[in-house]
């Protein structure tokens, strides 16, 4: 509940809404004029007329308490028709999710029937058929927002009854129906209460447009919308007869909507965590001092000193990485080793501020590349280090390409990229092939024109890598480049990274899980654990003698064939980068 | 892609015979005589036993839906006998200018729409994202037929810049400038309130793409944040809206009854509006099935809109 309130516009809408519903509540006894009463001699007052605070409409009659009781009509309607729509809707979803077969297809159809009209045409033609009237009114919108529950509801029950629980129930010989409502309803009624305050609005609105049109409130019954259709008689001289019920409606639905955001962010799980942020361009990073390059590092291409990187705001923050340092000079290769949640892919991604941020931020250190502070570098000069400078390999290569662009597309992209925007096409299209046929790609003509659903997992990756190498850059990040592939393909993957390491003399950072792995490419290597470097040196050096338990036991894990099934350590192979979380 | 849009359009067969039956039950399950219902109160006993004959009253429903589909094939869609003329020649008199303001507005959701919401998304928190997303709060929560009377009082009555309405016919010889001139304020007012939508769903979007991998590949790529959004977010966010432009289709289609009748514009809407006033059930019954059928067809462009564009479902 508090959470619900926190949200200052949440606070807004109640407070709109409340105000609204508290007025056309307590209309009897609140010291208005009768709403009905006309007075040919007052018509048409302007607002602030002695006697009327919003002044008299065409029959003399105060707008103010009109406004009043026509909020009470319109409340009215839209709440009824919003509980009927809401009951048969929720039913039909309840009954298509939970049963599901032909209970479920025969619904389903008869919902997609009624959806086939706009709605608002089906509520005319509904009214057209009962006869204009408030009540008519009521049930042809009430009919047009069934399908809108009954569709939201089905998914979450279709979710619901596949839980173990309702499996358990029915071998438990519970009585079908009984699940339904004491087990599936329950956890329905989140989307139920969210639905139903954004159909709440629409009720609103669309009442208002019946009655508008004529079709609703007949005389002498109003609602807003007739208020308004009458005012519209007299609008040309008098708006404000026809504008102050209109006003009335949206202050009423802008009310109602932001309390169904608040209730959607309360309710809806999925949207636990900030799950609506978006990372913007570069991570965000305030910077310490500036530290000078010392003896040891003098000659190094990438220079990190100290690095922290943290994850949330305020109270929910926590260190992902932190005092993390160190250099790799030109052609060297380093390994970062270390399991999901060890901040070494946060690491690698902070080399070109490549963090997600929200909810990454790089608070403390210095990351130097190419002689470019990377922490203080404008987006600009940011631009000229990512692909120019420094290239990066993915884990998931089927997630890194872009599933809707051609994939030659991409690659011309990634080489016009830099100092090449008015390069001639041809130009580009043979470094693109070029770039192909290096890493192994068959046909690279056609191999332009496909999609990366096209491709398999290694052939994408191998397509992310001739990506990264478009600009000729210095540096190569690969983050678990192999790890979402099969064991096979690893290792041709693994492979050829190497031997363009090798041609092209490449400073390499590559990431891992695997110390087998990293191993075979790597020359130097720290390990990192729980966001901090727990051992560094040469990679055979700390094979052999590693100084640090948890280094060990990583040795230990590395597979060997024909040895027995792996040791246990609470690694996480599942391929999820921690990049993420 | 023809097979695609083939097998789309077969199934698109059952959707338009069910719409069909609904709207012919409608129609026939009206309380009280039907050819009472249709003549009015005033009709006399002859012209009803006239009409009871030709509407096959006395037949079962299944066959009176086969002689109202049968009619219908061959363009007869009944008598107006509030206007004292076919249906379908009133249908067909009017349906162009329904078009062409669901048209206009529909476009001018979409574009601004889609503006609003990548630009909202682009800079999340940032004052442009609250500015718009307050913007959009008001334009979902706007009576569609309150905005066009305010634009009514201020851009026709006050500034005196465009007309108020009074169109009369699309076809009625008025010059292309005197048409645009009637259409920008109820154009305006349909695609606003519709834009409302199609913003906060594409702002949803957009922050949705954005998180995922290969945008991150493509700054990694180094190029330049305004691409990164409108290439590589929109087109995926795009990809994902085509349905819900759709749904909005219907929303403009159902919208433009209020704006027709504000802006006395000679459409469908208004058509449909007075025929209800007048109890005049064949000619909302034409007006009703063309509108739902012209919709279940959006639908399908819509989809096959979206298929064209994702490559992924593609076989």
């Amino acid at each position: 509940m508090k959470k619900f309130l926190r949200n200052p516009l949440t606070v807004v809408g109640c407070v709109l809404f409340g105000g609204i519903v508290l007025l056309a509540l307590l209309a009897p006894i609140l010291p208005l004029a009768d709403p009905n009463e006309t007075n040919l001699r007052d018509r048409l007052l302007a607002p602030g007329s002695d006697g009327f605070l919003l002044g008299t409409d065409t029959l003399g009659r105060d707008i103010l308490s009109r406004l009043v009781w026509g909020t009470r009509v319109s409340l009215a309607v839209a709440a009824a028709a919003t509980l009927i729509a809401a009951f048969v809707g929720s039913l039909i979803g309840l009954c298509a999710g939970f049963f599901r077969g032909w209970v479920d297809t025969v619904l389903m159809r008869g919902i997609d029937m009624v959806l086939a009209f706009p709605y608002l045409i089906l509520a005319l033609a509904i009214v057209a058929v009962l006869g204009p009237g408030l009540l008519n009114a009521l049930i042809a919108i009430a009919v047009v927002n069934i399908p809108f529950f009954a569709r939201s509801v089905r998914g979450t029950a279709l979710t619901v009854s596949a839980m173990p629980f309702v499996e358990a129930a029915r071998i438990g010989g519970q009585p079908r129906l009984r699940t339904l409502f004491a087990g599936v309803f329950p956890n329905v009624l989140p989307v139920i209460v969210i639905a139903m305050s954004t159909t709440l609005g629409w009720m609103i609105l669309e009442t208002a447009g019946l009655s508008f049109l004529g079709l609703g409130a007949q005389p002498p019954q109003a609602d807003l919308g007739s208020m308004l259709a009458d005012g519209r008689k007299v609008m040309l001289v008098h708006p404000h007869v026809g504008l102050l019920p209109g006003v009335c409606i949206l202050i009423l639905v802008i009310g109602i909507n932001l309390i169904g955001d608040g209730l959607r962010d309360w309710l809806d799980p999925r949207l636990e965590g900030g799950a609506h942020s978006a990372p913007g361009a570069a991570t965000s990073a305030t910077r310490a001092a500036d530290i000078e390059p010392d003896e040891t590092t003098g000659d190094a291409l990438v220079r990190v000193r100290d690095l922290e990187i943290v994850f949330g705001e305020g109270e929910a923050s926590e260190p992902a990485v932190h005092d993390v340092s160190f250099s790799l000079k030109a052609g060297e290769c380093l390994g970062i080793v270390g399991e999901s949640g060890s901040g070494k892919s946060v690491t690698a991604m902070a080399l070109a501020r490549l963090v997600a941020s929200p909810p990454g931020r790089i608070t403390a250190g210095s990351i130097h590349i190419d002689g470019i502070d990377v922490l203080s570098a404008s987006e600009e000069t940011l631009r000229g280090l990512r692909g120019a400078r420094v290239g990066y390999v993915f884990q998931n290569p089927f997630d890194s390409l872009h599933p809707v662009i051609p994939v030659g597309k991409q690659l011309a992209e990634a080489v016009r990229a830099h100092g090449g925007a008015d390069r001639k096409a041809a130009e580009v299209r043979k470094r693109v092939t070029g770039l192909l046929d290096q890493v192994g790609i068959p046909d690279p003509e056609k191999a332009c024109r496909a999609y990366p659903h096209q491709f398999s997992g290694g052939q994408c990756q191998r397509i992310a890598i001739a990506m990264a190498l478009a600009n000729e850059p210095k540096v190569l990040v690969a983050d678990e480049p192999t790890t979402a592939l099969d064991v096979t393909v690893q290792k041709r993957v693994l492979e050829l990274l190497a031997r363009i390491r090798r041609e092209h003399g490449l400073a390499m950072v590559f990431i891992s899980h695997d110390l087998g792995v990293v191993r075979e490419v790597a020359d130097k290597v720290i390990v990192m654990r729980r966001g901090k470097v727990v051992e560094s040196g040469n990679v055979v050096e700390v094979l052999r003698n590693p100084q640090h338990e948890y280094t060990r036991r990583l040795i230990a894990s590395i597979p060997r064939l024909g040895a027995g099934p792996e040791q246990s350590l609470g690694l996480d192979d599942s391929g999820k980068t921690e990049g993420g979380t | 892609m023809t097979a695609y849009i083939i097998k789309r359009l077969l199934f698109g067969v059952p959707v338009v015979f069910g719409v069909s039956v609904l709207v012919f039950l409608l129609m026939a399950l009206v309380p009280g005589d039907p050819a009472l219902a249709v003549l009015g109160p005033y009709a006399t006993d002859e012209n009803v036993r006239e009409l009871r004959e030709r509407m096959a009253l006395d037949a079962p429903l299944w066959e009176r839906y086969g002689t109202w589909i049968a009619n219908l094939a061959r363009g007869d869609f009944g008598y107006a006998y509030s206007l004292e003329r076919p249906v379908a020649e009133e249908l067909g008199e009017r349906a162009g200018a329904t078009l062409l303001l669901a048209g206009a507005a529909f476009f001018i959701c979409v574009l601004l729409g889609t503006a609003v919401g990548v630009a909202s998304a682009a800079r999340q928190y940032s004052w442009t994202d609250r500015f718009l997303s307050l913007g959009v709060m008001v334009g979902i929560s706007t009576p569609a037929f309150w905005l066009g009377l305010l634009l009514i009082v201020v851009f026709a009555v006050q500034l005196r810049w465009l007309p108020s309405g009074g169109m009369v016919s699309i076809d009625g010889g008025g010059s292309v400038w005197d048409i645009a001139r009637h259409l920008i304020l109820p154009a305006f007012t349909l695609g606003f309130v519709a834009a409302a939508v199609v913003a906060r769903f594409v702002r949803t979007q957009m922050l949705e793409v954005l998180r995922q991998d290969y945008i991150r590949t493509a700054r990694a790529k180094g190029i330049c944040e305004r691409r990164v959004i409108l290439r590589h977010a929109l087109r995926s966010g795009i990809v994902a809206t085509m349905p819900v432009l759709g749904l909005q289709a219907g929303f403009v289609i159902g919208g433009a009854v209020y704006v027709e009748t504000i802006f006395q514009w000679p459409g469908l809407g208004r058509m449909l509006v007075n025929a209800i006033s007048q109890r005049d059930l064949l000619l909302v019954q034409g007006g009703v099935l063309v509108v739902a059928v012209a919709y279940v067809f959006v639908n399908l462009l819509a989809d096959v809109v979206q298929h064209a564009l994702d490559p992924r479902l593609k076989r």
